[in-house]
């Protein structure tokens, strides 16, 4: 039990020895802490520009601007500005009301009269044309209905104040909000945080795997001669440990420092404990993978593999397994998907 | 100078003897992304709308009624191609939402056919999971607006009808709702026609996925230098001093070892590309429109990112602590560029970073070659990204041999 706590610790201090390793150890934490402070940054929501001369179309862009909601409209002093703006990525796509939008719309003109601008990088103009046309049946809604009653007749004025009534008493169809066990669901942003937890797991799992990698040169350059048998796997697994430990501790802090590990004594014992038994399997694992690929350029030239699968595949950014049913079953194969379904 | 050249040789015949593993990493990364492309694109393009939105609906019990609105509901297009709703208990529909099998839970109230014909309209509770995500909030802009185009019709419905009522001619109401709801739905029911699309881009025409294909490709680059860290490995010092002896410095060495990792890079491009070429005849297409020009732009991307990875294990000085680096901060810049996540879900304070990170520039720097003209800022770009990242790697080297 000594020799294992002496291997431990002399792999431990044989990684913080390097400066590099310690500095780069340290930063972490640091790096994403001003990430996550950076991205909860209050900043208005998804910009979408707006150009328009005067009419309805104008009315519109107005309404838009003061609409609350995640979508953040603004008006550009040209239809160039917008084109730029969407071109740049300074807005996620741009809206060009004609000045005749009003009078198309009584003669049933209005087919492909608002230009739509998108980029290649836009993914939600879908969702804003919904917005959009809802905010313009806002406004032109109660004049198909004076336009109506002027035909049939009656008292424009009357109907009219009886439209803004049921427009405004909350008699209307309507949806309520609610955040499963929080009560009404106010906010609402599309803006993603940075996945501190889940690139940590990631980066957990590469620790391990650089680690074995790391340590078959080492066996190459004769570091496990003196060790034979059962013997050289136990320190084989504590030199790994020794990386994913260190990788881990950053991995907590940064966890603590941005606010994302769990609240509370309780949370703070489950994130120990739920770090402890994945650090412990991710060395397992990269010992495991050591045996089947014997040499460390082989086990180098998988890292792409267990990365980009882990990003893909685990729920770092999205969890893709609830779209594309597949997926969820090859995320199994990597182990950051099992630590990050203990937070879900 | 001969010195140099054989110096560079030298490096060449280290990289190419990691090539063929780093080939093997390239090709085994390359199927699981075809794989992932694959399936993404059955649900996208596929028949079945199932494995999209899954929502779970709780009827009250007992209202054939609502049961029939909602299947009804759940069978428009529209609706189907973003929502596979399913019918659940309470406590079933809440475990589902806990466990990431619902991303939404729909509440219909009691009674909610005769709320809405007698204008008392119980609302529908849309339960969302904790910390709703992204998808959540798309769900809920699209029905605010929704509920915002509805809401014009009904209000104008109830005012003729209480103005029917309060006049006299209750015998109107049915001819003026069937009128109003000709008329409402005749702009409500095709929204997508009043929209004129057009695309705009800096880089010339290219579609939503090419330029998510040229994301992975320089998150390939950047994240490529993790297999290729068997190329950096340490020398003694004493080597470094008999190289400098012979006239090959910290910046000669560093430009050897930039151009054997460039070298590397291009090659692994290439052999994907024709591996494309071969297996897909639209690739083939792509990859014959390249021009000349696009073709040495696409070296010289190659040979920034090589920069950049070779920077940072000569700083880092070992390898282990060079891979973590390149991890986070590969992860990190293409983050904030809208290289992971679109730029649509970033924070502007992020964008804003991102984008004077490399990651953004070379994103910019491959669309141009691959997808449009390349240009004399492009080289620019990509030659000052290399140069700032030779020098960093030169005062690695020169610190720390």
């Amino acid at each position: 039990m000594g020799d294992s706590v002496i291997w431990f610790l002399l792999s431990c201090k044989r990684q913080v020895k390097r400066m590099s390793f310690l500095v780069v150890l340290f930063c972490i934490p640091l790096l994403l802490f001003a990430v996550a402070a950076l991205s909860r940054k209050e900043d208005g929501g998804l910009r979408i520009a707006l150009y328009g001369e005067e009419g309805l179309g104008l009315e519109a862009a107005e309404a838009l601007i003061r609409l609350p909601g995640a979508c953040s409209f603004y008006l550009c002093e040209s239809e160039e500005e917008v084109k730029q703006d969407v071109a740049t990525g300074r807005a996620e796509c741009g809206y060009l009301f004609p000045n005749d939008l009003r009078e198309r719309l009584e003669q049933d003109e209005f087919r492909r009269s608002i230009q739509l601008y998108f980029s290649p990088a836009t993914v939600l103009s879908s969702m804003s044309e919904e917005v959009v046309f809802s905010v313009i049946m806002e406004i032109y809604g109660p004049e198909l209905l004076e336009r109506y009653s002027r035909e049939q007749g009656w008292d424009q004025a009357a109907v009219e104040a009886l439209y803004q009534k049921y427009s405004a008493d909350g008699s209307t169809f309507s949806f309520r909000y609610e955040e499963d066990g929080k009560g009404t669901w106010e906010e609402n942003r599309l803006t993603a945080a940075f996945p501190v937890r889940g690139i940590g797991a990631v980066f957990v799992f590469m620790t391990g795997i650089f680690a074995a990698a790391a340590l078959a040169e080492d066996e190459k350059k004769g570091l496990f001669l003196r060790v034979s048998g059962a013997r050289k796997y136990w320190y084989f697994f504590l030199g790994i440990l020794a990386a994913v430990f260190l990788g881990a501790a950053a991995v907590l802090i940064s966890l603590f420092l941005t606010g994302e590990a769990a609240r509370g004594a309780a949370g703070f014992w489950k994130e120990i404990a739920a770090m402890a038994v994945y650090g412990t399997g991710v060395a397992l694992f990269s010992c495991l993978l050591k045996q089947a690929a014997r040499r460390g350029e082989v086990i180098v030239s998988l890292t792409p593999f267990f990365l980009i699968g882990s990003l893909a595949l685990c729920p770092v950014f999205i969890d893709a397994g609830r779209w594309i049913p597949g997926l969820r079953t090859a995320g199994r194969l990597f182990l950051p998907w099992y630590y990050l379904r203990l937070f879900r | 100078m001969m010195a140099a050249f054989t110096y560079f040789k030298m490096e060449m015949k280290r990289a190419c003897r990691i090539f063929p593993v780093f080939m093997a990493g390239a090709i085994v990364l390359a199927a699981l992304l075809g794989t992932i492309a694959l399936l993404a694109g059955k649900v996208l393009y596929g028949e079945q709308a199932a494995g999209r939105v899954q929502t779970g609906v709780i009827l009250p019990e007992k209202d054939g009624a609502a049961r029939q609105a909602v299947a009804m509901l759940g069978s428009m297009d529209s609706v189907k191609s973003i929502c596979d709703f399913q019918y659940v208990g309470e406590e079933e529909g809440r475990r589902m939402l806990r466990e990431g099998e619902l991303s939404a839970l729909l509440i219909v109230p009691e009674d909610f056919i005769q709320s809405i014909m007698d204008g008392s309209n119980h609302p529908v509770t849309v339960i969302l999971p904790e910390n709703p995500g992204i998808e959540a909030g798309i769900f809920r802009e699209l029905t605010e607006a929704g509920t915002r185009t509805l809401k014009s019709a009904q209000a104008a419905i109830y005012a003729v009808d209480a103005w029917c009522i309060q006049s006299g001619n209750r015998d109107q109401i049915p001819k003026a709702e069937a009128d109003l709801n000709r008329i409402y739905l005749k702009y409500a029911l095709d929204r997508e026609a009043y929209f004129k699309t057009r695309m705009v881009s800096v880089s010339g025409n290219m579609t939503a996925a090419e330029h998510f294909f040229v994301c992975f490709l320089v998150l390939f680059l950047v994240l490529g230098g993790i297999p290729v860290s068997g190329f950096f490995r340490k020398e003694p010092r004493v080597f470094y001093k008999k190289l400098k002896l012979i006239g090959i410095g910290e910046g000669c060495s560093s430009a050897a070892a930039i151009l054997a990792v460039s070298c590397m890079y291009t090659g692994v491009l290439a052999v994907l590309g024709g591996m494309g070429a071969l297996l897909w005849p639209s690739v083939k297409t792509a990859v014959m429109e390249i021009s000349v020009p696009g073709l040495a732009g696409i070296f010289l991307t190659a040979m920034a990112a090589a920069a950049m990875i070779t920077a940072v294990y000569e700083l880092c000085g070992s390898r282990l602590a060079g891979m973590m680096v390149i991890f986070w901060g590969s992860i990190v810049m293409m983050f904030c560029s809208g290289g992971i996540l679109p730029s649509a879900f970033l924070p502007e304070a992020i964008k804003k970073i991102g984008a004077v990170l490399p990651g953004a520039y070379m994103i910019d720097a491959l669309e141009k070659a691959l997808f449009s003209r390349w240009s004399l800022t492009e080289t620019g770009r990509m030659a000052g990204i290399a140069v700032f990242f030779w020098g960093a790697a030169a005062l690695g080297r020169r610190s720390h041999g």
